[in-house]
């Protein structure tokens, strides 16, 4: 027997012989990973420990060591187990009025896995010793018992596990790979689009102007591969559109953002008045309407004082 | 896996096309019918076979993680995120969702998944990834284990495992950031505790299996509500299986039958609760469903009805439609072969009344209630359940075909003549080639499966940068929480990333009436006094409806006018989108090219503008 296969047998009894303590000071270190710097990293090991802690303790304190399930029911019980005892966590803080945050969830989860190794380190040890006692008297628990034996001896069951191991890890390589292949095909280009919109919320309502008048605010947003040119237009509306003032011609170059202002001078008496803001690019024609695409932005203003519903008509 | 990958990239410049379709297939059976044929084979030891089934079902799930790998584009995705974002931000669980109203009363996937952020610190859509991984994978495993359970080799399990999957919704709908990803797990595993509490000699083995199925059941009943109602009647089947004398009635059937109704009673209370006291709304959400299914169905039986055109609109290719009707007859033809050697097993003794044979019947019931289900696809209320329930009846399916396919790879391997042993495999590759291809046909259409150009009104292809840009414009400028009036495509992305609130447009809140007036005619009273005391403050357009109908035929919601969506292809929205413009309650605040955010200002009594402009003059001044 070399020496490394003595160390092996070592730990395996160790953590035979004690696996829901040490399967709870796995998860009680959570807190501790988390301190870590390249959180990134530790990711990987934190994955497996929050999804099958708490599920493996729960089957080792429902079934003790003899007769729970093994393999692949083993895998799916403690796996979805784990995840129902989060959800399970989160509708108990939620009745007791505790918000759910990262801490409160950690720590009963971290209360409810102390319960639950202790219970199965509890029955690991009494099962231990009834089957000590009793074995030779007790035919089901000499089954276990051979079967326990077997499974932690027999290689058929040590390469089912190393076979599992190797294809998850194999078939999660492969759709990390295929992930990278795909997302570094080239893609088409997304489609730009130009946006034109008030920066303030005063626009929301009707604004009362001064003597002095008003300013309003505005921005355009190009996110275009290519540079466009536009006309920007402002126009009092009504029966028949009147300007405000004189047209600017703008060339906007790819992505760029510019922020402007329309000085409205104070409208005469109080009356409410609605001014539009138009942008039409040059040159260009709207595949949906046919017409040169335009954006245009609108706001009411009234004289100082409250707004007279008699000027609407 | 690259071929799939290359056929993605071919579907991101086409709407659709035959090659995306031919390199998806070549990929996904160069992928896994090596898998299966190994996995098939009667030499192939078990643990290596459980392996390469593990193996088979994280590759399955390679053609949902390379359709979105970054975040949702499905429509219920949104509905979940929103969920789960809500539960990491405000710390509480059933907080109102204006996407999909029901979602919020079934946290179990938006817990576990905030949970996972929690301990992680991965973004909401990797944690949920990795969770539906995990889900998708011990699907394919919990079923195999079921299998067993039931008696199977360990061959004929795998076998069950794997024509489980090409069922309609094991590629996409059941790998999707949804509810029913992780139910679905939870039902199949909750069947394997159960079977196992059945079956167990050992008081102690029986008593820790009950726990487990008590848990796993609350699992599904706070997770999903369709498969909590699967999951009660399948475990009443059982239990009822396992009370008839000519089934179960043997030494010690009182014990089994007892465990089993105390099991399913404990989930029928669970249950009963759940929908009671904190899920009240789902018999409303349902019912409309099974109703007009049924009453849609008899119309069409009768000849009065208009009935699904099936594939009328789709994107798929000529012989991926065919297979879907293929997969019908192959079905039927394994369960036959699968009832019949039931039958046999019953006539020479070898399956004795007891436990295992109830179970058995229970599950070929489970099975031949795929076959009525199959014409409700023909009804356009119905066709969205009878989908939805073929994840719950092919564990039934799977297992009664799985016990034909293994009689026939050994009716192969039984040949002497080499022909007939290749023509019979050969044979076989090709059946389930067309099986594998025809599920996932029958299940969601081109858009939801291929990425592609910009398509109205597709859920899964309408979302855009321009639509996302606007509604973090909507929530920077004016914050979250907002009710607005939106289409059901915009209403998405401000529903879900926007956090903005809406509720769906119904024959009391027909929303689409304000839409639907021309310029200068009235706007119903009651829905503008409906909005002003909702407090409805913003409205988004998109005015791409004026000019387009939806892929999926929805403006607002399913519920809506029939006439919305006229068969001219012609919108009757055409013209009357401009009035927002000149209401003066209205006011517009944003315009990106496609998209409008207009305030609304109510009552319409308060607001006004003259008509006659004034002549002042100001200036416009543009800062670089």
């Amino acid at each position: 027997m070399t020496v490394e296969y003595g160390y092996l047998r070592r730990v395996s009894s160790l953590w035979l012989s004690a696996w829901p303590i040490w399967a709870f000071v796995l998860f009680s270190a959570l807190a501790a990973i988390h301190a870590l710097p390249a959180r990134d990293v530790w990711v990987i090991a934190v994955v497996p420990i929050v999804l099958l802690v708490p599920g493996s303790l729960t089957i080792g304190a429902a079934f003790g060591n003899y007769g729970r399930p093994r393999g692949t029911p083993f895998l799916g019980y403690a796996t979805l187990l784990s995840v129902l005892w989060s959800v399970f966590a989160s509708l108990a803080l939620y009745v007791l009025h505790i918000l759910i945050t990262a801490t409160t969830i950690y720590f009963i989860m971290l209360s409810l896995c102390a319960v639950l190794a202790v219970v199965a380190q509890a029955r690991l040890l009494l099962e231990r010793q009834v089957v000590g006692r009793h074995a030779e008297g007790s035919p089901e628990l000499r089954d276990w018992e051979t079967r326990r034996l077997s499974d932690s001896r027999n290689p058929a069951a040590r390469i089912q596990w190393f076979a599992i191991v190797v294809a998850i890890v194999a078939g999660v390589s492969v759709l990390i790979g295929g992930t990278y292949f795909y997302e570094h095909l080239s893609s088409p280009p997304s489609t730009g689009y130009t946006q034109l919109a008030w920066t303030s919320t005063r626009e929301n309502n009707a604004i009362a102007v001064g003597p002095a008048g008003t300013r309003l605010f505005f921005q355009i947003d190009h996110r275009q591969r290519n540079q466009a040119s536009f006309k920007l237009s402002a126009a009092w509306e009504g029966s028949s559109a009147r300007p405000i003032a004189k047209p600017l011609i703008l060339s906007i170059g790819p992505n760029k953002t510019l922020r402007g202002e329309l000085v409205v001078p104070a409208p005469p008496g109080r009356c409410t008045y609605r001014v539009v803001l138009t942008l039409t690019e040059i040159n260009q024609v709207d595949p949906l309407t046919k017409l040169q695409p335009s954006w245009s932005i609108n706001a009411d203003i009234h004289g100082s004082g409250k707004s007279r519903s008699i000027c609407v008509q | 896996v690259a071929a799939i990958a290359y056929s993605y990239h071919i579907g991101e410049y086409h709407q659709t096309s035959q090659s995306e379709f031919t390199w998806f297939w070549v990929g996904m059976l160069l992928l896994t019918l090596p898998l299966i044929g190994i996995i098939a084979r009667a030499g192939t030891p078990n643990a290596l076979r459980t392996a390469l089934l593990t193996l088979y079902a994280i590759l399955t799930y390679a053609p949902k993680l390379l359709r979105n790998p970054s975040s949702p584009v499905y429509h219920d995705e949104f509905a979940h995120w929103r969920d789960t974002y809500e539960i990491l931000h405000t710390g509480k669980l059933f907080s109102p969702n204006p996407v999909i109203p029901i979602t919020a009363r079934y946290p179990g996937l938006h817990a576990a998944t905030a949970a996972l952020v929690n301990a992680t610190g991965l973004s909401i859509w990797h944690a949920a990834t990795v969770l539906l991984v995990l889900c998708h994978v011990l699907l394919v495993l919990g079923i195999a284990s079921l299998g067993e359970g039931l008696g199977m080799t360990n061959r004929i399990a795998a076998l069950a495992a794997i024509l489980y999957s090409f069922n309609s919704s094991f590629l996409y709908f059941d790998t999707e950031f949804a509810y029913e990803s992780m139910a679905v797990t939870l039902v199949v595993w909750t069947l394997v505790a159960y079977t196992q509490a059945i079956r167990s000699r050992s008081m102690r083995e029986r008593a820790a299996s009950c726990f487990l199925t008590v848990l796993l059941s609350a699992g599904v009943i706070v997770t999903h509500h369709l498969s909590t109602v699967s999951l009660l009647l399948i475990m009443t089947v059982i239990a009822l299986a396992l009370s008839m004398p000519w089934l179960a009635r043997t030494g010690g059937w009182v014990r089994t039958a007892s465990t089993a109704w105390g099991l399913a009673l404990a989930a029928i209370v669970m249950a009963g609760f759940w929908f009671v006291v904190v899920a009240p709304s789902t018999f409303t959400y349902l019912s409309p469903y099974l109703a007009h299914g049924l009453s849609q169905l008899m119309s069409d039986a009768q000849g009065t009805g208009a009935a699904r055109q099936l594939f009328s609109a789709s994107l798929s290719p000529w012989w991926e439609q065919r297979s879907a009707y293929l997969v019908v007859v192959f079905a039927l033809g394994l369960a036959v072969g699968g009832l019949l050697l039931i039958r046999a097993k019953l006539r020479d003794g070898s399956l004795r009344r007891g436990p295992l044979r109830a179970l058995l019947i229970s599950f070929m019931l489970l099975a031949v209630v795929y076959f009525p289900s199959v014409p409700f696809i023909l009804s356009p209320a119905g066709s969205e359940g009878a989908r939805r329930s073929w994840a719950f009846t092919w564990i039934g399916l799977a297992m009664l075909a799985a016990a034909s396919m293994g009689w026939l790879l050994d009716a192969a391997r039984r040949r002497t003549s080499r022909w007939s042993r290749v023509s019979l495999s050969i044979g076989l590759t090709a059946a389930i080639s067309i099986v594998m291809i025809g599920g996932t046909a029958a299940g969601q259409n081109a858009a939801y499966r291929f990425p592609g150009p910009f398509l109205y009104g597709s859920d899964a292809r309408s979302t855009t940068p321009e639509e996302l840009a606007a509604s973090a414009w909507f929530s920077a400028h004016f914050g979250t929480g907002h009710n607005l009036v939106v289409d059901r495509n915009s209403g998405l992305i401000f529903g879900s990333y926007g956090l903005q609130n809406f509720s769906a447009p119904s024959a009391g809140f027909a929303t689409w009436e304000l839409f639907l007036a021309k310029s200068g005619s009235l706007i119903p009273p009651y829905l503008l006094e409906e909005l002003r005391s909702s407090n409805y403050t913003y409205m988004i357009v998109d005015r791409r409806m004026a000019y387009e109908i939806p892929a999926d035929d929805t403006y607002f919601t399913t519920g809506e006018p029939a006439d919305l969506v006229p068969s001219t292809g012609k919108s009757v929205f055409y013209g009357r989108l401009d009035k927002f413009n000149s209401l003066p309650w209205m006011i517009k605040v944003f315009q990106s090219d496609n998209y409008s955010i207009y305030r609304l200002n109510l009552p319409v009594g308060r607001t006004g503008y003259s008509v006659r402009p004034p002549s002042v003059k100001g200036r416009l001044v543009v800062i670089p």
